[in-house]
């Protein structure tokens, strides 16, 4: 045992030791209880000393020692002490009988198994799926940004002309007017995301990191745990090369070492100095991922398109739509100064809502989703402890009359059901620690604030507030209920009862078919939205991220000539089909955009010079991807990678450009002095952003017009990657042989880029389907709960119809007549409440009405055939009554 | 001090001791201890064979303190070398007549033992 462990056993003993003293009586324990702790530890560390046996044996020796002195001494406490004389007797009385109708009711749920069973597990499930919900919404939503004074934080955009891209990144030039805006902001950041070429170790590899500002740790407000942040004077074009790690990085390659301070990592293929370490939870806004920040070294340059990600802290008390309208008034006197401003605004939002907007609507749909599943969860207790209690209304009667006064009849029925509540709410904290576990993997990939969710003491609180409302909203309507029993006469209280069961399935019934129905419509959607052809087939392809080392490869040229031959390397590899590469990855990689001119036509005004994104590209690009050519030819590689002059649209941009004619020979480009650039080919349209976005113009360039520091290569296998999985380590090798220090990343299939892109989609229509089959589930219990009481309360009823002739098919057809009544009225409430609702789903569903016949019919006949079968279990029982039995048993 | 009372009473009315009784009030005649110590000396002086919990030393240090047989030191002996957190425990002038009064009982006992031959060795 070595001796930090052994100190924590100690130390756990000791605890447990304290714990055991109270079995003595507590003024012994006031007077001696430290210093028997004290010397249980002593005697235990002795033992410890000669082994583990001994020590155990000790432990066990203890136990035996304190369980028979304590009684003792507690017994003797008893005889000698005379009890004193309590002067808070009253309250006394009362915790006493609270405490005894506690155990009373702990005692009656054990009685019957079945009931408790099925009303904690539903409270558990109802409650915990909140649990799980809430610590997602409360991480994500409503948790403030962990940075000092998260209100005055926001992202600012460009934004283009005509609202086409409301969320442009933005140009150096604004970003420069806008730091000049003291007063509207207290300090203006940007930085924009690169991949780094790191040697670690001398292994060349590539990481996420930043290129920002000095200002942006300025604005967030956060300094760095050790070192410091970036200085004005290198943020200027040619200044220092020095890097800022964060935590993780820190401590994962180097050990957590504060004297890395000062020492040079090689970036690039060049020296930077480390001049700061970032504290453990810090990331950049919406760049989890990023693990270093080098400076952003920006110069004003008008020609640079947008690019960079802004961030602004607010003056202090300016509010966020204030700042919002000053910043677009700063925008109109920029306009009128240059004509390529025209029209340009901005957008503005607190950063939190930049943050979150996207996950919200969705979020906040599943969060109303489990709050009606609780309802019904509760609903559903109510009714089974209506049912169940129809048998103790004749006790109640008794009660009452022998004095039992109505308050106490409520808080003792009332108490029962806060027993079943609380521990229903502990069984809920398992499950939503589990549903936790089992989501949060699921929503890695799109779910913003993701390392934040957990549970913490806010979740903690709100699952026992919710504990104690579910204990009170489904003991109330029964105690009150119940209770009035006592002051009614016997017989018409069970029809009243009946009267209130019916209305409570009702609205379980109705409950059911809104969350069947958001599930169905939710299912549908992505069902169709997985079908959408995206325009390239992705099976057998993977890609993969080359940055060119920036100092190794500093011209266009360079960069074309890597490129170009880890290109035919990539060909030459045995096991690779095709292969090609584009600035930007097909799925998920966002979009450049260029304005473009065209050859013939004259030049329009400078706000209305048309933008379209465009992708630079390498021959077999196509191919590759197996998107069709339609017209023309591909790039060759003289073309790509030396004399560009070539351009490739897709065919809705062909269309829209040249109606009707022939584009192949026709010229466009893509600035005012440019080379123009010939219409080679027509590819088909693909749907790269988003398969939910409508197609839109797109061209692609040679490499060599658009010469970007990185490439995304796409390589086709001959194989499933699973069976050649060394296919990527003689990728990886062949990039090796032309530079040794030239790392790739990102090596991802196509298709788990594809199944994240609708992770999102994807999750929400999983949970809102769990919800709704749990929702089903609940109303068949209720149905059947209630039918199989009503039925038991008719048993004489039922008997005596056997006996007068009846035949079983016509008991059947009674008791299943009466509950499918109910049901009907229940779903006709629940599709009126859907489709009061329904327009809220509007914004979660593609490619389907909210109000889609189909799903409703579908999902209607669904819980119409499960309450059919709930109903028809106890009804059977029924039928099969034995006459003689029945009229005997009164 | 706390544990003087109006009228002492008669050792030989708390006559017989319980044996860890008599084993604290004799490790308790060399000197002052702490509870480790206490439990130590018995253990060295009875070669072991008494084995003391802490349940039972204190169930009953807490009879001869009540007792005032024993009293609890306000401060220990040496403040410098050992843990505040300890309480000493010194035997009081009652605590040693008792022991004394005990020994002489069991004295006693042991003689008749030896009287009725159920000892050997050299009768007193």
């Amino acid at each position: 045992v070595t001796a930090p462990r052994r100190e924590r056993f100690l130390d756990a003993s000791g605890r447990a030791y304290r714990h055991l003293l109270r079995l003595y009586p507590p003024a012994f324990r006031d007077r001696f209880g430290e210093d028997m702790v004290l010397l249980f530890q002593e005697r235990l560390r002795d033992a410890a000393a000669s082994g583990r046996v001994q020590a155990i044996a000790f432990w066990m020796g203890s136990l035996r020692d304190v369980l028979r002195n304590g009684l003792a001494e507690r017994r003797s406490v008893v005889r000698i002490t005379p009890r004193p004389p309590s002067s808070r007797r009253v309250r006394g009385d009362f915790l006493m009988d609270a405490a005894k109708e506690v155990r009373f009711a702990v005692r009656r749920a054990l009685q019957s198994p079945g009931h408790t069973l099925t009303t904690l597990l539903t409270l558990a499930l109802g409650i915990g799926a909140n649990a799980a919900l809430f610590s997602v919404v409360n991480g994500v939503l409503l948790r403030p940004l962990s940075y000092p004074n998260p209100d005055r934080l926001v992202r600012i955009w460009d934004d283009a002309p005509g609202g086409t891209a409301p969320f442009l990144a933005v140009t150096a030039h604004n970003f420069f007017e806008w730091q000049k805006q003291e007063d509207i902001f207290e300090s203006v950041g940007a930085y924009r995301e690169s991949g780094l070429n790191l040697l670690l170790d001398g292994e060349p590899m590539r990481l996420e990191g930043l290129r920002v500002t000095s200002s942006l740790l300025e604005v967030l407000g956060v300094e760095p745990e050790i070192g410091r942040g970036f200085l004005p004077e290198e943020d200027e074009p040619g200044g220092e090369r020095v890097v800022i790690l964060t935590h993780g990085l820190w401590e994962r390659n180097f050990g957590a070492d504060p004297s890395v301070l000062g020492k040079a990592l090689a970036i690039d293929g060049e020296p930077f100095a480390i001049v700061g370490v970032m504290p453990k939870a810090f990331s950049v806004p919406q760049q989890p991922r990023a693990e270093l920040m080098v400076p952003l070294q920006l110069t004003d340059d008008p020609g640079r398109p947008h690019f960079l990600r802004v961030l602004g802290r607010l003056r202090p008390k300016l509010a966020v739509s204030e700042a919002r309208s000053q910043l677009e008034r700063v925008a109109e006197r920029l306009a009128l100064d240059s004509p390529a401003q025209r029209d340009w605004s901005i957008t503005l939002l607190s950063l939190q809502e930049a943050t979150v907007s996207r996950v919200e609507s969705l979020l906040l749909m599943l969060m109303a989703a489990v709050g009606v599943l609780l309802l019904l969860a509760c609903v559903n207790v109510a009714n089974l402890s209506l049912a169940k209690r129809s048998r103790s209304e004749q006790e109640i009667a008794v009660r009452n009359a022998l004095g039992a006064s109505r308050i106490r009849l409520v808080r003792e029925l009332l108490l029962e059901s806060l027993v079943y509540s609380f521990a229903g709410g502990v069984l809920a904290l398992a499950v939503g620690w589990a549903t936790l576990r089992a989501l949060m993997p699921l929503s890695r990939s799109f779910l913003p604030r993701h390392a934040e969710v957990g549970l913490d003491s806010t979740v903690l609180l709100f699952t026992a507030s919710l504990a104690l409302a579910s204990g009170l909203l489904s003991g109330l309507l029964p105690a009150l209920r119940l209770s009035r029993v006592a002051t009614t006469r016997g017989g018409t209280a069970g029809r009243g009862r009946r009267r209130i069961q019916r209305l409570l399935t009702i609205v379980e019934v109705g409950i059911a078919l809104m969350l069947l129905v958001a599930a169905g419509l939710l299912a549908r959607s992505f069902v169709a939205l997985s079908s959408v052809d995206p325009g390239f087939r992705v099976e057998r392809v993977v890609s993969l991220d080359v940055a060119a080392l920036q100092f190794s490869y500093p011209d266009a040229p360079a960069r074309a000539r890597l490129f170009r031959s880890i290109l035919e390397r990539f060909a030459a590899t045995p096991g690779v089909e095709s292969v090609g590469a584009a600035h930007r990855a097909p799925i998920g990689g966002g979009a450049s955009f260029y304005p473009y001119r065209v050859e013939g036509k004259p030049e329009p005004p400078p706000e209305q010079v048309p933008a379209v994104s465009f992708k630079a590209a390498s021959p077999g690009y196509f191919a590759a991807l197996g998107v069709p050519l339609l017209r023309g030819r591909d790039f060759t590689p003289e073309e790509a990678w030396q004399k560009g002059g070539a351009v490739i649209l897709n065919q809705t941009m062909a269309q829209e450009l040249w109606p009707g004619d022939d584009p192949l020979g026709k010229r466009l480009r893509v600035s005012r002095t440019g080379p123009w650039l010939e219409v080679i080919g027509v590819v088909q349209d693909t749907r790269e952003r988003g398969l939910d976005e409508d197609i839109s113009s797109a061209m692609y360039l040679p490499y060599i017009e658009a010469p970007e520091p990185s490439l995304v290569f796409i390589v086709r296998s001959r194989t499933p990657w699973t069976a050649s999985s060394g296919l990527v380590g003689r990728l990886r090798q062949a990039v090796r042989e032309i530079d040794s220090a030239q790392p790739i990343s990102d090596v991802v299939t196509l298709e788990s880029r594809l199944r994240d892109l609708v992770a999102g989609e994807r999750l929400g229509a999983l949970l809102m389907g769990t919800f709704a089959g749990l929702a089903l589930l609940l109303a068949a219990i209720g149905i059947e709960g209630v039918v199989a009481c009503s039925v038991a309360q008719r048993t004489r009823e039922v008997g005596l119809r056997i006996a007068l002739g009846a035949r079983v098919r016509h008991i059947l057809w009674m008791i299943l007549g009466e509950s499918m009544a109910t049901v009907g009225i229940g779903l006709a409430v629940g599709l009126a409440g859907t489709l009061l609702f329904s327009e809220a789903l509007s914004s979660q569903i593609f490619g389907i009405a909210p109000n889609d016949p189909g799903t409703y019919v579908l999902v209607s006949a669904i819980l119409a055939a499960v309450g059919a079968l709930a109903s028809l279990v106890p009804a059977v029982r029924a039928a099969r009554v034995d006459p003689a039995i029945t009229l005997r048993s009164e | 001090m706390a544990h003087s009372r109006p009228s002492q009473p008669d050792p030989q009315d708390l006559l017989p001791l319980t044996p860890v009784a008599f084993e604290i009030l004799m490790a308790l005649a060399d000197g002052d201890l702490h509870g480790y110590a206490l439990m130590r000396e018995i253990e060295e002086s009875t070669a072991g064979e008494v084995k003391l919990h802490p349940g039972t030393l204190y169930r009953a240090l807490s009879r001869l303190l009540s007792g005032g047989l024993v009293q609890e030191l306000d401060e220990p002996p040496d403040p410098d070398s050992s843990d505040s957190r300890r309480r000493y425990y010194r035997l009081t002038a009652l605590g040693r007549r008792v022991a004394i009064a005990e020994a002489e009982r069991l004295q006693r006992q042991v003689a008749s033992a030896r009287a009725k031959r159920l000892l050997r060795g050299r009768s007193l």
